[in-house]
């Protein structure tokens, strides 16, 4: 690498290299100086190590960090080391102050991709300038434009859109590697207000967890990472926290000599495995067998916490024998409440309902059992006359699920799963007598089929034994300190009226915001467009690619979803032909499963498509035109709030933008300046949202700056002032403070963030749902409890009322291997993954890693080119042979853009993502199918392949 | 003898295999031209040939009565080289998917991390560990010795090992020396150059890149003799840290703290506590015999803190506070000002 201010430097090495050196006389140097006017002296050279000590200097430091991914370890604090308006070298700067002598700090942070960031943002791939495609879409021919021509050719086909076909003419494809400030705020400011829907990637890229929104009723639960180091037990179930948490993983291994056991749940022996003291290696896709098996135990040798279950969760609740449902109150009570379910006290012997209920008073709502209550765990023989005269048998969830459990003792288990069946005994007996224990559930575990099945059965281990609400406890995700301010910047056209003093103001914004966007959404699922318009709906809703128990074909289940208008946000035919699409924050041909067909379809069809984009990736190449955006280092941003580290973190405008690049936020308000002029040039006024909201285009400038009183320092200072969570920070604090503090407080928007708590305090981890097991209030779920039991039609009608384990399906075809993938420690996503230096540090291609003997009885040897296929096709990958990899497995680590592979199509080319029927409930208490809370995700890691050696 | 010698510690235990050490050595000390293929801090897995590949069959360092042990030179393919790649031909290069991101110049088979993840033995029963290195600033250097320009320097205030480039005629005796393979060869500049324990940072009171970078917490730093400070605790009160191959002869001044892997599993798929997943004899190979010493030390130390909450050694390990792991060396760079040369 050469940059290019190291002349100097070069010369000064090449000179010490030599016996020249010892001669050389660099007060030679001194007239050139002399002639600048610099009036310090220059140092004289004395030896060989001056050239290090030079090499070790700045001009100035900046505060920076990487806004731009959506790294899910949250924030990390650098400083960046400038040299002649170029950012040189970064370095954690490690403000994170011890603030309990219980638990270690947070310092350093960071990791190789940060370390190498400043290569990233000056690297080949990088845009410098505007370019305009001039051969055909994907062809890679371009010419360099003017800023002028881009706007004024994309204003032109905006106003022409909008003026015929409103919003629904245009739609954008968003990734989520969007910085948590002014960018964010202005593409949702931008599209929001022309009415042009934008889609939700969460789960279309396949993280969400719906099996934790229809058990805990939030798809994100989590804390903070120090709470691991408190644990007695760490389960790694899915995940592989050392190579993808890279900077909170040393919370596990020095929770390991505090004395935690730590457990490592995959397949395959995975970087993560290393640092365990119990690795499991289940056939891929049998991880619900496992935790059920484990329950089993759990229950079978008593080691439940049986007040915590009493309390806490479902199992208690009453189900009727005849419909399978819950006993409701308006089955029994003339004008009953609705959603209120009820226990049977064994004392009393009577029915009561259970004040945690969602339909209870709602001023008397809570977990806390009164001195007098005895609800019965299992009780027998109860009966109750329904309104209809009927009399009906009742059981409760717990003993419908001893029933259930039955088939999963640990020798049938250890059939399913590969593992034996003592180690499945030692696992639940050390889990269930662990002081604290807690479940980190990778997100590859949404990425297959039956994941919620997977999650619901997890939870059940973690609720069983009283650790969801319990420091060092509970089944885990990750959660966010959600910035109010920034939601409200993003969606209030007129935020810089709000005032952070008034909070009554404030809250009356956020509610009026949500009715809006309930009305007329920006976002609509990413995941089910895909399905509906992306080409492919076949292999999708292929009954063969899919569980092969279900009654009827996913088809018939979507189509009756979608007739009873469960599922909102769903992108309907008026979405189904774009004229224009723009594409920001991802690269949606590679992250969609089947990614590549979006050229035959969406891409194919639409008249202009604008990438705002920071680098050539598989998106741009498809695309029309590409705006160079700005990186992290050249613009104010602020970091992705994940709660691992309980920090908000600052990324500072430090040098100016590479080559013609702007910010988000400069183009978009360029282009919204161009767009009223455009409009009131052709004398159009009012237009239409894509769901009929009119609007007057000649005010878009001015709606998107707020009458010229919003830019991107107003943005973060709007963050800064109207979240809860950074009440009290200002921006003159952060950058004294090397970017960072720490939260303050949690966000006002409540249930799905920061774990479901308001018990966070700066000096002390943060602890998911202490809410519910402290305070006693009732779980965001139709009970109000932990919800195991699911009386939606569907669940009831494929048999997953209750977690069960279900056979993964044979996606892609019969054949012999299962294609698994998990996040890499050498990229975000596709970030980083073409970046020469890191490449040089792995093998400069993608890889597959196999079994030895799996490779042998293909003829394949270390480093040969592999043709991975199956039904829907092929890719080319190199092969690297390694006993780590669970026989039957092929691994992929994710993010290898398609142009890095032989012949240009990914491992995501082959995965036919099959729906989960169950993600299309909907309208039923807490199961509301929304997106990012409860819809249809993408999955992959069921896919079926078999691997040849390729002979070029 | 040098009069102090600064020291390293590396926690095998925490060490995630993130190479964030190597890239910042990487960006701070070996980008310039010639450079490019050195990575003086290089993480390679074990089991496994390494890098440059097969280092520990090269030979070099010294026999147990003292003498030199033939080396032979490591040839530049054996490191691997900083590969370039066909970014414009696959953007720009008007062939769509027939074009992809190639490396130029042939198909490599060998890189500083060649074998990452790959380990030895047979599934379920597979092990590997991460193995990070630097340059071990030996006590009794084999690459000094083995200068004839007496270019290589051990200095005698703490005991770091650089090359003097002013000196040194590019002979590369002390590559063919150093049984650790750490010393590398400028091919523009022919000159010898090697991990220089960021002494720049060091004059300054700052940690080493590499260890002040690490977000495992892995790496601790000091002075050999500083009683009070963790490397000293490490090494010689608990014994818990070992040098990397002794019997090569040079007395290294950066000590591992050996890993411990999940229980194995016996033939029955049942765990089977009676053998380690890593082979005892593989681990002595590496470490020496004391190895199973530390391994029962670090056994016993964290039941202790398991069940009493105490050990002075697990506490040292857990680093509480990150600062208190750099033997005085935990000044900010940020506060530093440095003398440079004007621009």
């Amino acid at each position: 690498m050469k940059l290019p201010h190291t002349n100097r430097r070069d010369f000064l090495c090449g000179a010490a290299a030599g016996a020249v050196a010892l001669t050389l006389d660099l007060s030679l140097l001194r007239p050139v100086l002399a002639a600048e006017g610099v009036a310090k002296a220059a140092r004289s050279y004395q030896d060989y190590r001056d050239v290090y000590r030079e090499k070790w200097s700045w001009d100035e430091i900046g505060i920076g960090t990487h806004t731009c991914t959506n790294c899910a370890s949250g924030g990390c604090a650098w400083s960046l080391y400038v040299k002649e308006g170029i950012v040189w070298r970064e370095e954690q700067s490690a403000p994170y102050t011890q603030t309990n002598s219980s638990v270690p700090d947070y310092s350093p942070r960071g990791c190789q991709k940060g370390a190498s960031a400043s290569a990233l943002y000056r690297s080949a791939s990088r845009l410098r300038y505007p370019l305009k495609r001039v051969g055909a879409r994907g062809e890679n021919r371009w010419k360099r434009i003017s800023w002028d021509e881009a706007l004024d050719e994309i204003a032109r086909e905006l106003v022409t859109t909008l003026s015929t076909r409103g919003g629904a003419g245009a739609y954008v494809e968003n990734g989520n590697n969007a910085d948590f400030g002014p960018s964010w705020i202005a593409m949702v400011r931008f599209f929001t207000q022309l009415g042009i829907p934008i889609t939700e990637n969460f789960a279309s890229v396949g993280d969400l967890m719906t099996g934790a929104t229809a058990t805990l009723g939030n798809p994100v639960p989590g804390g903070s990472s120090d709470d691991w180091f408190r644990t007695d037990y760490f389960v790694n179930w899915f995940g592989n926290p050392i190579s993808t948490r890279i900077p909170d993983a040393h919370f596990i291994t020095e929770a390991r000599y505090r004395g935690a056991k730590i457990v490592s749940i995959t397949p395959d022996f995975s970087p993560s495995a290393i640092h365990a003291d119990l690795w499991i290696s289940p056939r891929p896709g049998t991880d619900a067998a496992l935790a059920l098996a484990a329950c089993k135990v759990i229950i079978d040798e008593k080691l439940y916490d049986e007040p915590y279950v009493l309390e806490q969760t479902d199992l208690p609740l009453l189900v009727r024998s005849d419909t399978r449902q819950f006993l409701r109150e308006t089955d029994v009570v003339e004008g009953g409440r609705p959603e209120c379910f009820a226990w049977w006290d064994e004392k009393k012997k009577q029915i009561v309902w259970s004040a945690s209920s969602a339909g209870y008073d709602q001023d008397k709502r809570t977990l806390r059992l009164q001195p007098d209550d005895h609800p019965a765990l299992e009780p027998q023989g109860v009966t109750v006359t329904l309104l209809s005269g009927k009399k009906v048998s009742l059981r409760s969830g717990f003993s419908i699920l001893r029933d259930k459990l039955a088939a999963y003792d640990a020798q049938s288990a250890a059939k399913i799963t590969g593992v034996h069946a003592n180690v499945i005994r030692r696992f639940a007996r050390e889990f269930a007598q662990a002081k604290s224990a807690i479940i980190y559930c990778g997100a590859a575990c949404p990425k297959i089929l039956h994941g919620d099945l997977v999650q619901r059965a997890q939870i059940l281990m973690a609720a069983l034994t009283g650790n969801n609400g319990r420091p060092g406890g509970g089944w885990q995700e990750m959660t966010f300190f959600e910035l109010d301010g920034k939601i409200l910047s993003a969606f209030v056209e007129n935020v810089c009226d709000l005032k952070p003093d008034d909070p009554a103001g404030i809250w009356a914004a956020l509610i009026q915001m949500g009715r809006e966007q309930h009305e007329s959404p920006t976002y609509f699922s990413g995941s089910m467009m895909r399905l509906e318009h992306a080409g492919t709906r076949s292999e999708r809703l292929n009954p063969a690619y899919n569980d092969p128990t279900l009654p009827r074909t996913p088809e018939q289940f979507l189509k009756e979803a979608l007739a009873r208008g469960d599922i909102n946000n769903y992108p309907g035919p008026e979405l189904s032909k774009p004229e224009i699409i723009f594409n920001m924050f991802g690269n949606p041909f590679r992250h969609s499963r089947m990614g590549h067909r979006l050229a035959e379809t969406r891409f194919k069809d639409a008249r202009l498509i604008v990438d705002l984009t920071l680098r050539m990736d598989d998106t741009a190449r498809h695309s029309d035109i590409l705006l160079p955006t700005a990186g992290p280092y050249e613009k104010l941003g602020v970091k992705y709030s994940v709660a691992y580290p309980p920090y908000f973190h600052l990324g500072d405008k430090v040098v100016e933008p590479l080559g013609e690049s702007k910010s988000d936020w400069d183009i978009l308000a360029l282009l919204a300046h161009r767009v009223a002029e455009e409009a009131k040039r052709r004398g159009v006024s009012t237009v239409t949202g894509y769901r009929g909201r009119p609007y007057d285009l000649t005010r878009t400038y001015e709606r998107f700056t707020d009458k010229g009183r919003l830019n991107p320092e107003k943005a973060v200072e709007l963050i800064l002032e109207l979240s809860p969570a950074t009440k009290g920070i200002t921006l003159e604090a952060l950058r004294a403070n090397k970017g960072v503090a720490r939260y303050t407080g949690v966000s006002q928007l409540g249930k799905m963030w920061c774990g479901t708590t308001e018990d966070y305090k700066v000096d002390e981890p943060l602890v998911a749902f202490m809410d519910m097991s402290v305070r006693k209030r009732p779980w965001p779920t139709s009970t109000g409890r932990q919800q195991f039991y699911l009386d939606h039609s569907i669940f009831l009608e494929v048999g997953e009322e209750l977690p069960v384990h279900k056979e993964p399906p044979m996606a892609g075809g019969h054949y012999p291997l299962t294609l698994t993938c998990g996040h890499t420690r050498w990229s975000i996503h596709s970030a980083w993954r073409d970046l020469d230096v890191l490449l040089h540090l792995q093998r400069g291609e993608p890889v597959i890693f196999v079994n030895p003997d799996d490779a042998r009885t293909r003829g394949v040897a270390d480093h040969d080119y592999a043709v991975v296929h199956n039904d829907l096709g092929q890719f080319i990958v190199r092969a690297k042979v390694t006993p780590g990899i669970r026989p039957g497995q092929v691994h992929i680590y994710h993010g290898w853009l398609s142009t890095q592979f032989v012949g240009g199509r990914d491992n995501d080319s082959i995965c036919p993502s099959p729906i989960k029927v169950t993600q299309l409930a909907g309208r039923h208490g807490h199961i509301n199918n929304d997106v990012g809370w409860y819809e249809v995700a993408q999955n992959d890691r069921d896919t079926k392949v078999d691997f040849r050696k390729h002979v070029a | 003898m040098s009069k102090r010698q600064l020291a390293m510690v590396m926690d095998l235990n925490k060490c995630l295999g993130c190479h964030t050490c190597t890239v910042a050595c990487k960006q701070l000390w070996t980008r310039d031209e010639g450079m490019e293929y050195m990575w003086w801090n290089t993480v390679n897995t074990m089991p496994g040939r390494g890098a440059p590949r097969d280092w520990e069959q090269m030979g070099g360092g010294f026999t147990p009565d003292g003498q030199a042990r033939p080396g032979r030179l490591p040839k530049r393919a054996e490191f691997g080289e900083a590969w370039k790649f066909d970014h414009e031909g696959s953007y720009y290069g008007g062939q769509g998917d027939d074009s992809h991101l190639k490396i130029k110049d042939g198909s490599p088979d060998w890189g500083p991390n060649w074998d990452e993840d790959e380990g030895a033995g047979e599934y379920p029963n597979s092990f590997h560990f991460y193995l990070p290195r630097i340059c071990n600033h030996c006590t009794h250097p084999a690459c000094v010795e083995a200068c004839p320009r007496g270019a290589v320097e051990k200095r005698e205030e703490d005991g770091i090992v650089t090359v003097n480039e002013d000196r040194c005629r590019g002979y590369r005796f002390c590559q063919s020396a150093c049984p650790y393979k750490k010393m590398y060869f400028n091919h523009q500049k022919k000159v010898a150059q090697k991990c220089i324990f960021c002494f720049p940072r060091i004059e300054q009171g700052v940690a080493p890149a590499c260890a002040r970078q690490c977000p495992g917490r892995v790496r601790f730093v000091g002075y050999r003799d500083d009683e009070a400070a963790p490397i000293y605790k490490l090494v010689d009160k608990w014994q818990v840290a070992l040098p990397l191959h002794p019997e090569y002869g040079t007395e290294p001044n950066v000590f591992y703290v050996p890993p411990v892997l999940p229980a194995s599993y016996g033939p029955d798929g049942d765990i089977d506590e009676s053998k380690p997943r890593i082979p005892d004899e593989y681990l002595v190979s590496l470490f020496g015999p004391k190895v199973l010493d530390a391994l029962a030390t670090i056994k016993a130390e964290r039941e202790k803190k398991r069940a009493t909450g105490e050990s002075e050694l697990m506490d040292l390990l857990i680093a509480y506070e990150w600062k208190n792991m750099f033997g005085g060396f935990d000044r900010s760079p940020e506060t530093v000002s440095v003398i440079r040369w004007r621009k």
